[in-house]
C-alpha cells in the first residue's frame, strides 16, 4: 500500500522546475533522455505445462517477453544460455520456466542454483517458492550454504530437487561429499549461474574450476547437464559464459520488457571554493534532489559509495522526513553488516510501498527483488560504466516517466565523467576476464578433483598438461600412480585450504551495550572494514543511530558501543606502503630495473577526523592505535633510474605526477595482460627501499614516509632519487601472476606507451592516466616522454 | 618453461619464511613427510604383508584379497572381563538406551562387530578404509577377520568380501560407526560402483549408550579413555592411531609391510573392546550394583533412564545406589528424582522425608522440595494452612526463583486460600 498515492508528485514537473531554478539549472552538467520502449510479447508456448500456465496467470503472467520466449525455446533445444537484460526484466523466469516445466513432466529432474551471495539466494529461494506454490506440486527446493542447520541438511541430499547454494559451498561443502548427494548429480540437467558477471578476475577463475570439478562429478554418474546463466550488462558476456562453463552458449541480449521513458541526468554540484576547486557537498546534494520526490510519495533510491555515506545520508533524509511528517520509517538504510531480518523487512517494505525512500550501497545493485522504483539518485560515480547502469536501472517502472541522477563528487574521476558525459554514454561497459588456468588456482583444484575422483590417464582438466602435473604432484607424495588411476594420497581435505575469495579473515561483531552489560549485536562489519570504522572513538552508525565505539576487542573481533548524541560523525585517515622482503629475480631491460618478489603491504589506520553533521567542517581529530593490517604477497616492481629521469626536462614534483600517470595505466594494462579483475591487482608509487612513497588523496597528492609515524617528506633531500611502481597481488599469498607480469615486462610497458599516447584526450583522463585535476594537467606529458626515453634506451647503455 | 619449472618456481619457489601463513599451507599440501613422525625406521629387507601376518588370499570376482583372521574362545579375558560374558547378558538394554526399534531383536550370535582403519579422519571422498576388521561369535569362540587392501586396485576386491561377509549377518555393533565407518563404507561402495548393503543392516552404535552412561564419570567417552578407565584394558605396546594414515601411504610407496603389520593388532583390539564395552553397556543397564560402577554418576543417569520408560522400581534402586555413593554436587539432583520416583509409586512417607531432608540441607538448589510439599499437603493431606506456609517458603528462595515458577506459585498460593477459605464455610 502507498501512503502517498493521492498526492503523488509528478517526476516531470520537478525536473521542469529544476531546469528553471537559477540554483539548480547551472548544475546540470547534461540531460539525456532515453525513449520509452515498448515491450515486445510473445505468447505462451503450448509445451508449457497447465499447471505452471495457471501459477502464472495467478500471478497476471498470461504472456511473456520476447527475451524470456527465447531462453525457453533455446533451453528446450538443449542448449547452454545466457541472458542479459537490464534489472528487473523478468530475468529469473527465464531460468525457472523451463526448469519448473520439465519438473512438472518429469519429476526426477534436478537442478542446481549459484548465486554469488547468501542474501541473493535467499531471496530467490522465496520467489521460486511462490511460484511452486501457486503451481501446487511438490518441488523440493532448498538453499544448501553455510546457515544450513546440520540436521537439515540430510534432508536436503535427499529430497532435494532444486538445490540453491553458492560457489564456495559447492566447493567445499558438496562436490567432495558427492557420494551422499547421489540422487542429485545422477539426475542433474540444469545448472543455473545469476549474477554471471560477478564472476570475474581470481573469483572467475576459481569458478571455471569449480565448474570443471563440478562436470566431472556429473560425468561419473551419468549426467549431462545444461547451463542456463544470466548476466548484467558486460561487454563480452558470451565470451565471460563460455569461458566459464568451457562450452558454446547462446546468447539473449534482445531485451523484450517494457521501460518507461527515462531523463538521465548528470547533477555537478556548484563550485564553493575557486581556488582549491572545492564543489558543494554531493551527500547535501542527494540529499535535496530526492527529498521532494520522497516527500511526494514517489519511490525513491539512493546509492551511496560507502556504508559510511550510506548511514550519513540515511540520518539527514530521516531527519528531514520526521520533521516534515514525523515518521522516520518511511525513509531506511541498507548495506552489508545489518542483520539479515532487518534487511529482508526492508525489501519487504519496498516491494508494497511502505518503504518511500532507501539509501543503500551498491548491495542493491544486484539482482535482489525490490521491485521497480521510480526515481534513482547516484551519490558518486560507482567506478565503472557497468554499476552506473546497473544503479540507474532501479529507477524506472513499465509505464510513465522515471528518472536517474548521477551526483559528482570533488574527485577526479567524477569530474571528469561530469564534464565527458559522452565518454559514459557512448563507451561500451568494462569486459569480464578470467584466467582458469592460472597455475596455482589450476593446481589446487586439480587436487581437489584428485581427492573427489581418482584421475584416470589421459583425461584432461584445464589448459595445461594434467599429466605432467599429477606427476608433478606424485613426486610431492600428493598422489599415487597406479594402473591406470592417479589416487589421493593424503590425510587432508584439499577444499579447506583453497578459498574461492581474498578476504577469509573473521568479521567484528558490533555490541550495543547501552543497556545491558553484556548488550547486543546490531551488526556485523568484515575485517577490513573495521580497521576504518570501530576504532576507539570512531562514531558507528547503524540504521541511522548513532553510537560510539567504548572499547575494541580485536583478539576476540567485538567492538563495544553505546548510543551517542554526536553531532558529528568521524572518518578514518589511513596510509599503505609497500617493503619488498626479498627479490626472486631482476633484470635490466627497456632502460628501467624490473623485478619480482615477495614484500609486505601494509595499511595503517593513523587517526581520524571528526565531520560535523551539515556543516562538513572539521571540528577536531584523534589518534588511533591499531596493529597495522599486513599482507605479504607477491608482487613486480620497476624502477626508473636516476639516468633516465635525467634525460627529461622535469622537476621531481612533476616526475611523481608521471610516474603515477604511468603507474594508473600500468595496472590497466597488467590486468589485461593477466586477464584478471583490476581489483585483483593493487598499485603504489614509491622508493624501492621503502623510504618515501607518493599518496593520492582527497586533499590532493603527496610524498611521506612511515617509520613510527607518518610524515610529510620534501623531495629535494632524497638521494637517489628513483621512484619504483609496485604492482601486487592484491591476495594473502599471491596469486602467481608477479612471475608473469616480470616475464612481459617489455610488452607491458610498450602497451601502456600506446595506451597513453593513443589516448584521444587532451591532457588525460580515465583512460589512460587517469582523470586530470587529481594529477595535474602535465601528467599525460610527461608520462609518455618517461616512456618514450625507456623503451628507446638500449640496454647495454642502461 | 616447463611445467615443472614453472610449477616449482610458482609453488615451492624461493619463498621466506615470512609467508607462514601460506608455506604452513603449502607444506601441510606438498610435504607429508613433514606430518609423518612415525617413529624409528627400520633398517634391513622389506617384506611383505603375507610374512608378517598369519592370514590367506580370498579370491573374489574382482580378484584377490588378504585376509587375515584370528580366533579367541569364549573364556579369553579382555581387560577385567571375558569375551564369552557378552552372551549372558540380557539384550533388552540395546533398545532401552538408544530408543532404535530395529534394535528390539539383536542377538550378539547374529551381530557384526565392526572397525575400519582408513586414511584419514576428513571424510569426503579422498578418504579410504583400507582395513576392515570384523569380529563374530561362532562355533563356541570369537573370530576376527581383518580384510587388508594392499593398494588402490584391490578396493573392488575387498569391497566385494566385505558385502558377503555383511550379509551372513542381521545386526553390526560399531563404536562411532554412525557418524564415520558406515557412512565412509558406503562412499566406497558407490565410488566402486557396487550396492551398499550397509543401510539395511541396524547398527548399534555403542557411543551413544556409552555418552549417555558415561558423559559426567569419564573427561571424555573415546574408546581409549573408556578402555583405561572403565574396563581395565591395557593395549600396552600400541601405535597411536594417528599414525595409521601415513604408515598405510608409506606401504602403498614401497611395499614393506613392517610397520603396517602393527595396525593388525590395533584393529583387533578395538574390536575386542567393542565386546566388551557392549557388555559392560548392558551389565550396568540391567543391574547397576552388579555393574559396579566406580562413581554414582551412572546411577544417576540410568536412573533416569529408568524413569523415563517408567521402570520405577528399577529407577529407585539404581538412584538410591547413587545416592550413596556419589560426591555432594550431584545429591540435590540425586534427592529430588530419588523423591519423584517414590512418589510415582506411591512412596509417600519415603518422599515426604526426602523433601523435607532436602529443605533441612545447607546446599539447597531451589524451590523443589518446598513446591513438592506444598502439593502434597494441597492434594494428598489437605492440609492447606500447612501448603500455604510451604508457598510461603517457598517465595524466600528468591535467588532461584524464575519468572514463570513465581507465577505458577502466586497461582498456587491463590488456589489454596479459595480452598482454605471454602474449607473455613463449610466447617461454619
Amino acid at each position: 500500500m502507498n501512503h502517498f498515492e493521492v498526492s503523488r508528485v509528478d517526476i516531470q514537473e520537478i525536473v521542469e522546475g529544476w531546469t528553471s531554478s537559477k540554483d539548480i539549472a547551472p548544475c546540470i552538467a547534461h540531460m539525456e533522455r532515453l525513449e520509452a520502449r515498448r515491450g515486445e510479447y510473445v505468447p505462451l508456448p503450448d509445451f508449457i505445462d497447465g499447471r505452471l500456465a495457471g501459477a502464472l496467470e495467478k500471478r497476471g503472467i498470461k504472456q511473456l517477453f520476447s527475451h524470456q520466449g527465447m531462453a525457453l525455446e533455446a533451453v528446450r533445444g538443449g542448449k547452454n544460455v545466457v541472458v542479459v537484460t537490464p534489472t528487473a526484466s523478468g530475468k529469473t523466469l527465464c531460468y525457472n520456466l523451463p526448469i519448473l516445466n520439465d519438473k512438472l513432466k518429469d519429476p526426477s529432474v534436478k537442478a542446481i542454483y549459484l548465486f554469488p551471495t547468501k542474501a541473493l539466494s535467499q531471496d530467490q529461494m522465496a520467489e521460486l517458492q511462490e511460484l511452486i506454490d501457486a503451481a501446487g506440486e511438490p518441488v523440493g527446493t532448498f538453499t544448501y550454504d553455510g546457515d544450513t542447520p546440520g540436521d537439515a541438511r540430510k534432508a536436503i541430499r535427499a529430497h532435494g530437487d532444486i538445490v540453491i547454494t553458492n560457489p564456495d559451498m559447492l566447493h567445499t561443502g558438496i562436490l567432495p561429499h558427492h557420494t551422499k548427494w547421489i540422487k542429485l548429480f545422477q539426475n542433474l540437467k540444469y545448472i543455473v549461474i545469476d549474477e554471471l558477471h560477478s564472476y570475474r578476475g581470481v573469483f572467475g577463475s576459481h569458478m571455471t574450476n569449480v565448474l570443471r570439478r563440478l562436470k566431472r562429478i556429473c560425468d561419473f554418474y551419468g549426467s549431462r547437464p545444461q547451463f542456463i546463466c544470466c548476466s548484467a550488462t558486460i561487454a563480452n558476456p558470451r565470451e565471460l559464459a563460455e569461458r566459464l562453463i568451457e562450452g558454446s552458449v547462446e546468447l539473449i541480449d534482445k531485451n523484450g520488457a517494457p521501460s518507461s521513458e527515462k531523463l538521465f541526468l548528470f547533477y555537478n554540484p556548484p563550485v564553493v571554493n575557486r581556488e582549491l576547486g572545492i564543489r558543494g557537498s554531493y551527500l547535501g546534494a542527494a540529499r535535496n534532489l530526492s527529498y521532494p520526490f520522497i516527500d511526494g510519495g514517489v519511490q525513491t533510491i539512493v546509492f551511496a559509495t560507502s556504508r559510511l555515506n550510506v548511514e550519513v545520508l540515511t540520518k539527514y533524509l530521516k531527519d528531514r522526513v520526521e520533521r516534515e511528517k514525523g515518521d522516520r520509517d518511511f525513509v531506511r538504510g541498507y548495506r552489508g553488516g545489518y542483520l539479515p531480518q532487518v534487511r529482508r523487512e526492508i525489501e519487504k517494505g519496498l516491494r508494497d510501498g511502505e518503504v518511500l525512500g532507501v539509501v543503500s550501497t551498491n548491495a542493491l545493485e544486484l539482482g535482489i527483488d525490490i521491485g521497480r522504483l521510480d526515481v534513482c539518485v547516484i551519490a558518486g560515480y560507482p567506478g565503472t560504466i557497468a554499476s552506473t547502469w546497473q544503479q540507474a536501472g532501479r529507477a524506472g517502472r513499465r509505464s510513465g516517466l522515471s528518472l536517474a541522477v548521477l551526483i559528482g563528487r570533488s574527485l577526479p574521476l567524477d569530474q571528469f565523467i561530469m564534464e565527458n558525459p559522452d565518454y559514459f554514454f557512448e563507451r561500451s561497459p568494462e569486459h569480464g576476464l578470467i584466467n582458469p588456468d592460472n597455475l596455482l588456482i589450476l593446481l589446487s583444484h586439480i587436487k581437489c578433483a584428485a581427492f573427489e575422483l581418482p584421475f584416470k590417464d589421459g583425461e584432461s582438466f584445464g589448459g595445461e598438461s594434467l599429466h605432467e602435473i599429477l606427476q608433478y604432484l606424485e613426486e610431492k607424495g600428493v598422489v599415487h600412480h597406479l594402473g591406470d588411476r592417479w589416487h589421493w594420497m593424503q590425510d587432508s581435505y584439499p577444499a579447506d585450504g583453497i578459498s574461492l575469495r581474498s578476504v577469509s579473515e573473521e568479521n567484528f561483531l558490533v555490541i550495543d551495550s547501552t543497556e545491558s552489560a553484556q548488550g547486543r549485536v546490531i551488526a556485523e562489519v568484515d575485517f577490513v572494514g573495521a580497521h576504518t570504522a570501530l576504532y576507539e572513538g570512531a562514531i558507528y552508525i547503524c540504521e541511522s543511530e548513532l553510537y560510539q565505539v567504548e572499547r575494541l576487542d580485536y583478539e576476540n573481533r567485538k567492538a563495544f558501543v553505546k548510543r551517542s548524541r554526536a553531532d558529528y560523525y568521524t572518518d578514518a585517515v589511513s596510509y599503505t606502503d609497500v617493503s619488498i622482503l626479498e627479490e626472486f629475480e631482476g633484470k635490466r631491460e627497456c632502460g628501467t630495473s624490473a623485478e619480482h618478489g615477495e614484500v609486505t603491504v601494509s595499511t595503517k589506520v593513523v587517526g581520524f577526523k571528526k565531520i560535523k553533521f551539515y556543516t562538513s567542517e572539521n571540528v577536531g581529530y584523534g589518534k588511533v592505535q591499531l596493529p597495522d593490517q599486513q599482507m605479504h604477497t607477491t608482487s613486480y616492481w620497476l624502477t626508473f633510474p636516476q639516468g633516465i629521469l635525467d634525460e627529461v626536462p622535469f622537476n621531481r614534483w612533476e616526475l611523481i605526477d608521471g610516474m603515477l600517470g604511468i603507474a594508473y595505466a600500468l595496472h590497466y594494462v597488467a590486468s589485461l595482460h593477466l586477464m584478471c579483475d583490476i581489483n585483483d591487482l593493487q598499485r603504489c608509487v614509491g622508493d624501492r627501499g621503502a623510504r618515501w612513497f607518493a599518496r593520492l588523496s582527497r586533499e590532493g597528492r603527496g610524498v611521506y614516509k612511515s617509520s613510527a609515524g607518518v610524515e610529510e617528506v620534501s623531495l629535494e633531500g632524497i638521494d637517489p632519487f628513483e621512484p619504483t611502481i609496485f604492482i601486487y597481488d592484491n591476495y594473502p599469498g599471491g596469486v602467481g601472476f608477479s612471475p608473469q607480469l616480470f616475464d612481459g615486462h617489455r610488452e607491458i610497458l610498450e602497451n601502456t606507451l600506446k595506451l597513453i599516447s593513443r589516448c584521444g584526450c587532451r591532457s588525460g583522463c580515465p583512460s589512460c592516466v587517469g582523470p586530470t585535476g587529481q594529477l595535474g594537467t602535465k601528467s599525460k606529458e610527461i608520462a609518455v616522454s618517461l616512456l618514450e626515453k625507456a623503451l628507446e634506451t638500449d640496454e647495454d647503455k642502461g | 618453461m616447463r611445467i615443472r619449472d614453472k610449477l616449482d618456481s610458482q609453488v615451492l619457489g624461493r619463498r621466506t619464511a615470512v609467508l607462514s601463513d601460506l608455506r604452513r599451507r603449502l607444506d601441510r599440501l606438498m610435504d607429508p613427510k613433514k606430518a609423518r613422525a612415525t617413529g624409528e625406521g627400520y633398517a634391513g629387507d622389506a617384506k611383505p604383508i603375507e610374512e608378517l601376518v598369519e592370514g590367506e588370499f580370498v579370491t573374489t570376482p574382482f580378484g584377490e584379497v588378504f585376509v587375515a583372521m584370528e580366533t579367541y574362545g569364549s573364556a579369553h579375558r579382555h581387560g577385567g572381563t571375558l569375551l564369552g560374558e557378552l552372551l549372558e547378558v540380557p539384550h533388552y538394554p540395546a533398545h532401552l538406551i538408544t530408543k532404535d526399534a530395529r534394535l528390539k531383536g539383536i542377538d550378539f550370535n547374529r551381530t557384526l562387530f565392526l572397525d575400519t582403519e582408513t586414511t584419514g579422519l576428513a571424510g569426503g571422498t579422498g578418504t579410504y578404509a583400507f582395513m576392515v576388521g570384523v569380529g563374530s561369535f561362532r562355533g563356541g569362540g570369537f573370530t576376527v577377520q581383518q580384510l587388508f587392501m594392499r593398494n588402490h586396485s584391490e578396493e573392488r576386491a575387498f569391497l566385494s568380501l566385505l558385502d558377503g561377509l555383511l550379509n551372513g549377518h542381521d545386526f553390526l555393533v560399531t563404536f562411532n560407526g554412525k557418524n564415520f565407518d558406515v557412512p565412509l563404507l558406503e562412499t566406497r561402495f558407490i565410488l566402486s560402483r557396487l550396492r551398499s548393503p550397509l543401510a539395511d543392516k541396524p547398527n548399534y552404535d555403542l557411543l551413544f549408550p556409552s555418552r549417555r552412561i558415561w558423559r559426567k564419570a569419564y573427561p571424555s567417552c573415546r574408546l581409549t579413555t573408556l578402555e583405561a578407565q572403565l574396563l581395565d584394558i591395557d593395549r600396552g605396546n600400541d601405535i597411536p592411531s594417528e599414525w595409521i594414515p601415513s604408515l598405510y601411504f608409506d606401504f602403498v610407496r614401497t611395499g614393506d609391510a613392517r610397520k603396517i603389520s602393527r595396525v593388525f593388532h590395533h584393529n583387533r583390539m578395538d574390536i575386542l573392546s567393542m565386546v566388551i564395552l557392549a557388555h559392560r553397556i548392558h551389565l550396568t543397564c540391567h543391574d547397576p550394583s552388579a555393574a559396579n560402577p566406580r562413581s554414582g554418576v551412572e546411577g544417576l543417569v540410568l536412573g533416569k533412564l529408568f524413569m523415563e520408560h517408567g521402570l520405577m522400581e528399577k529407577a529407585t534402586s539404581c538412584l538410591e545406589g547413587a545416592l550413596r555413593r556419589c560426591d555432594e554436587p550431584l545429591w540435590w539432583e540425586a534427592m529430588r528424582l530419588l523423591s519423584l520416583a517414590y512418589k510415582r509409586r506411591g512412596l509417600w512417607e519415603r518422599s515426604v522425608a526426602l523433601w523435607e531432608d532436602m529443605i533441612s540441607w545447607d546446599g539447597k538448589q531451589g524451590c523443589f522440595p518446598y513446591v513438592e510439599l506444598a502439593k502434597y499437603y494441597e492434594h494428598r493431606a489437605k492440609e492447606y494452612s500447612r501448603a500455604l506456609e510451604m508457598v510461603r517458603r517457598a517465595f524466600e528462595m528468591v535467588d532461584f526463583l524464575s519468572f514463570p515458577e513465581r507465577k505458577a506459585l502466586l497461582h498456587r498460593q491463590r488456589r489454596i486460600m479459595r480452598k482454605e477459605e471454602r474449607a473455613r464455610i463449610r466447617i461454619t
